[in-house]
């Protein structure tokens, strides 16, 4: 089957409406072992042991269809492919089977702030980071201000990164991903980092973002976040939806599972 | 492929963002900054030109004024496709986390390191001037050299970035490798000094064409011959075509090995 990927992030595209659909996604993993990755390893590899790797799927049979307004938690065991989801929507990986269909701008950055350079100042890395969202400079000129005041960084807006708390630098990364208004929104475990208050700020800037029409996908093992702000929640083990509804149903088998030990 | 180039120009800022930050980070906290990039390559330059011209016991300017003209561009050569090795490898953050063409970093290399060629260029114009050597008309050739050796070097390094993700010994490899092809390249030395049996070996050095671009304008004031710049096209185009399509082709599989 062809993979196809629509590249996401082009404003013309956008105005057709925004849609995330993923119909049959399958995404393959060689376990490669660390000593083939060598001339040695793969010399040595052609005599000893067998040199077939193993593979893995790290999602099978993943369908998805999703329309503005829908704020989607996605829960479940560690490895059950949560992360791997919101990479294929990001467009960072072309899965192995099944199509992909994004319409809409996506922020394509996960794990907020882990491609931060940590001897740069905040406002260089905005910079940066702007530019990957392929915001030009000048507009980034007049995100800034905007920005700076929503991080709360005070003066360490200018100092670099490395001195920044881990609260500190998610909420710089916060600030940027949510100032460019993107109309997907990707959040991989970034709600439990910041105290209540900025929180509490993020809840509210989230639901803006989703009256204005956008998507959010949130993945976090902070149950009481996903309860609080998704209206749809799917329950994914060994790469596959056990559980796509309501967040109170899928949340509590979620959690009998997890109780269960399975 | 049009579609991949199209994608890479769309992230032209990005390209250039990240040039800057690369380049800023290199030289943050040193006092004398940015000139460490003229100053490099001009005591490089001396050193060996001192000592080699009493080796050889030719006169020091003109050794030296020839030296120069091999040894920047080849600098750029070597220094550029190792780096280019790291490209992808080295940026696994970005490249497994952000939507990012990939083909970009390979580009973003490239152009940190151009810095150099044009600031070690400066450094042979103004050791020219310390001589008192003659500037050519032919000189005016030399932004013609310069294209075709950032062709080669793009299209190795679309070639570089890819092997080394497969297999890491790659980067080592060409490390080594590079530094020998250094000595089978007439910079320390000239080709006429070879006996003529040996010549016809080292004339079939794919890099050779690209050094004479420099050489011959710079040192001897003469316009490469066509062969020569037949030749280092011909190599530029080979290596461009077959570097991006074998990057752009195995790009999809990159995480596999991140």
């Amino acid at each position: 089957m062809a993979a196809t990927v629509s590249k996401p992030i082009s404003s013309q595209e956008t105005a057709a409406g925004i849609h995330v659909s993923l119909e049959n996604v399958g995404v393959r993993y060689l376990l490669v072992p660390e000593n083939r990755r060598t001339i040695k390893g793969r010399v040595l590899g052609l005599f000893g042991s067998p040199s077939v790797s193993s593979e893995f799927w790290a999602l099978r049979n993943f369908s998805l269809s999703v329309n503005p307004g829908e704020i989607v938690g996605i829960v479940g065991p560690n490895g059950s492919g949560k992360s791997t989801a919101l990479r294929v929507i990001a467009g960072i990986i072309e899965p192995t089977t099944g199509t992909v269909n994004i319409r809409g701008r996506v922020n394509p950055l996960l794990e907020l702030g882990a491609a931060f350079n940590h001897e740069l100042t905040g406002r260089e890395n905005a910079y940066l980071y702007g530019s990957i969202y392929r915001i030009s400079r000048k507009e980034m000129d007049e995100l800034i201000p905007q920005i700076a005041a929503f991080a709360e960084l005070g003066v360490f807006f200018d100092a670099p990164i490395k001195t920044y708390s881990s609260g500190m630098v998610a909420r710089l990364a916060f600030a940027i991903s949510t100032q460019i208004q993107p109309e997907i929104l990707l959040l991989d475990e970034v709600l439990s980092v910041g105290d209540e208050q900025f929180q509490r700020k993020s809840f509210f800037r989230i639901k803006k973002l989703i009256s204005r029409g956008a998507i959010v996908f949130i993945v976090s093992h902070g149950m009481g976040h996903i309860q609080q702000l998704c209206n749809r929640v799917i329950y994914l083990s060994k790469g596959r939806i056990v559980a796509d509804g309501k967040p109170s149903q899928v949340l509590a088998q979620y959690q009998r599972d997890a109780a269960a030990g399975r | 492929m049009s579609h991949q180039i199209k994608q890479i120009l769309d992230y032209r800022e990005f390209i250039i963002q990240y040039t800057l930050q690369q380049l800023r980070t290199r030289y943050r906290g040193s006092v004398l900054g940015f000139l460490w990039t003229l100053l490099n390559p001009l005591f490089v330059s001396l050193a060996l030109t001192i000592v080699f011209s009493f080796l050889n016991r030719q006169d020091m300017r003109s050794f030296g004024v020839y030296f120069f003209a091999g040894y920047i561009p080849w600098t750029f050569f070597a220094a550029a496709t190792s780096a280019s090795t790291m490209s992808i490898v080295g940026n696994a953050n970005y490249v497994n986390r952000i939507f990012i063409p990939k083909g970009a970093f390979p580009i973003v290399t490239l152009f940190v390191n151009l810095l150099d060629l044009v600031a070690g260029l400066a450094v042979v114009f103004l050791l020219m001037l310390a001589f008192g050597a003659k500037f050519s008309a032919a000189m005016l050739f030399l932004p013609v050299s310069v294209i075709a050796l950032i062709i080669l070097v793009l299209g190795l390094s679309f070639l570089f970035a890819t092997i080394n993700v497969f297999v890491r010994d790659f980067s080592f490899f060409w490390a080594s490798f590079s530094f020998l092809l250094f000595f089978f390249t007439p910079i320390l030395y000239k080709l006429s000094a070879l006996p003529p049996d040996a010549r016809r070996y080292f004339e079939a050095n794919p890099v050779l064409p690209f050094i004479r671009m420099f050489q011959e304008p710079i040192a001897s004031g003469v316009v490469p011959s066509g062969e020569t710049v037949l030749l280092a096209t011909l190599y530029a185009l080979v290596a461009l075509v077959l570097g991006s399509t074998i990057f752009f082709r195995s790009q999809k599989s990159f995480y596999l090995y991140l």
